[in-house]
């Protein structure tokens, strides 16, 4: 699937929070955001994925506008889709497993029952979650809601991926299993759009990156090439974004040399 | 000055427009809700029973109660005029045409319409909606049409229940303190009870139903990042549907006497 943004622009607040973006995700590639907060990262990956109408400006999916989809291409679209949202999202008034379970239900209806639990509790052993599927996301912390946003993202095996900030707020050893499982879905080749300030997740999954500052974008491109960026505020981005998250010690772009290398 | 005016002008004309096109939508996808398979018809059956079930009990006393108050005040006041008679004309008048359905929306507007804005807000603000987009799930389909469905049909049928329990419930009350026939009573009040009464009720109930949804609907909907902003539209909300309701009540009635 191929994602283009033409000179997007979005207006929050009586400001322009995206301005005059223009970027094609490359297919089957991971593609990373980078920005500090406040840069319109969340905002341009929600427009990219057709969850926010800009003010101005085309999304292409395939060469088709994202926001002129009929109601049967929308579908479609979504069921190759799948978005994690940064505070979960999760339907208040569901259980947790309904949660999880509704884009099976709705793009596959031919799904039985007993499938359906099969997927979800063999993913859910995967990430190492434990609770109890039929509390209401009340009742869950904000990393088991972050866990379950993913699973819901992610069961119905969509061509592409739009993870906000995933592994935030998630204890270490699930961070460490759906790590694992974003790389083996990078490693079948589906494109996935990330935003996120941390440097692990980045050095191991991006192929490109896109920096981002006050809705503009100030360097993209293949995560080698951005990396050694001569352009100083690219390099003083890539620093104090990624090290706000980070808990090590040594410079984020030899951690960046040193996740690509692996 | 006139710049400000010109731009309130500008914005509540843009305003009317968005209202006018979410109403287009909510019609134009309730007539393809019967014919989907929808996971809405669970959101439906829940409508119908917070906004008609529940609110049986208080629909009953206040029908009850105006009815009771309607026959004893006639019956004290319409013999010392000689026009006794008049009472059941008063009582459809009164009941049937006018407090009925009126009534029974300021109820619903109190209880489904804050209900409803607040529930959208807090799920806009929570990303709830944008969560159902990014999944394929049609917001309007799913959160609209079956709240819009469930509140007209739940009004409508209220507002028989409540001509009903009001024309014939109050008979009882009464009769424990001024006796009435039983057999004389219900055969004055069907006499006086004219098709166009019970039109005129109905398509009042209609579109109160209408509008209580669709104010609550488009009001929670206009609920954009923070959670300070949901009583705010949930009080614009009340506002807007009891004035709206009020309006369509006058031009009803108008309609009525001017046919």
């Amino acid at each position: 699937m191929e994602i283009k943004l033409k000179k997007i622009r979005v207006k929050q607040g009586g400001r322009d929070v995206v301005d005059d973006v223009s970027f094609n995700f490359p297919p089957n590639k991971t593609t990373v955001l980078l920005g500090p907060s406040g840069s319109g990262k969340s905002v341009l990956l929600k427009v990219a994925a057709g969850i926010l109408q800009p003010n101005s400006g085309r999304v292409e999916i395939d060469g088709k506008s994202l926001f002129s989809f009929s109601e049967r291409q929308n579908r479609e679209f979504r069921k190759k889709t799948g978005f994690v949202f940064q505070d979960a999202a999760l339907w208040s008034n569901t259980t947790l497993f309904q949660n999880m379970s509704l884009p099976l239900r709705l793009h596959f209806p031919q799904i039985d029952e007993a499938e359906i639990t099969k997927r979800v509790t063999e993913l859910l052993i995967r990430i190492g979650f434990r609770e109890d599927l039929n509390l209401r996301p009340a009742d869950a912390s904000l990393g088991e809601r972050k866990i379950v946003s993913f699973v819901r993202a992610v069961i119905s095996d969509p061509e592409t991926l739009f993870l906000d900030e995933p592994l935030s707020d998630i204890d270490h050893q699930a961070t460490e299993n759906m790590l694992d499982l974003i790389r083996q879905l990078k490693r079948k080749n589906r494109t996935i759009v990330i935003v996120t300030h941390d440097p692990v997740l980045t050095s191991q999954v991006a192929d490109w990156l896109v920096v981002l500052q006050t809705g503009r974008i100030l360097e993209c491109g293949p995560t080698p090439e951005v990396a050694s960026s001569s352009n100083p505020e690219v390099i003083a981005i890539l620093t104090r974004v990624l090290s706000q998250a980070s808990t090590f010690d040594g410079s984020i772009l030899d951690i960046l040399d040193q996740g690509l290398d692996s | 000055m006139v710049e400000r005016i010109g731009h309130w002008v500008i914005q509540r004309f843009l305003g009317f427009l968005y209202a006018s096109g979410f109403f287009l939508q909510v019609l134009k996808s309730s007539f393809h809700f019967v014919h989907r398979r929808q996971i809405g018809y669970k959101v439906l059956t829940l409508q119908i029973l917070f906004t008609g079930v529940e609110a049986v009990g208080v629909v009953s006393v206040l029908a009850l109660a105006l009815g009771a108050v309607i026959i004893i005040q006639g019956l004290s006041l319409l013999p010392q005029f000689g026009q006794g008679r008049l009472i059941y004309t008063i009582l459809v008048t009164v009941i049937t045409r006018e407090l009925g359905p009126i009534l029974t929306a300021f109820i619903i507007i109190a209880r489904s319409g804050t209900a409803i804005a607040t529930e959208l807000g807090n799920m806009v603000v929570s990303h709830e909606i944008e969560a159902y987009v990014s999944v394929g799930v049609n917001p309007i389909s799913y959160l609209v049409v079956p709240r819009f469905l469930g509140v007209t049909l739940s009004l409508l049928l209220l507002n028989l229940y409540f001509n009903l329990f009001g024309l014939a419930g109050s008979y009882f009350v009464t009769a424990l303190i001024r006796p009435i026939q039983f057999l004389q009573y219900f055969r004055n009040l069907l006499v006086s009870v004219q098709p166009a009464d019970i039109l005129s009720s109905l398509v009042k109930s209609l579109v109160f139903g209408v509008i209580i949804s669709m104010v609550a609907t488009y009001n929670g909907f206009k609920v954009e990042q923070s959670p300070t902003e949901i009583p705010q539209m949930v009080i614009k909300a009340v506002g807007q549907a009891i004035v709206l309701c009020i309006i369509a009540d006058a031009v009803i009635t108008l309609i009525y006497y001017l046919r």
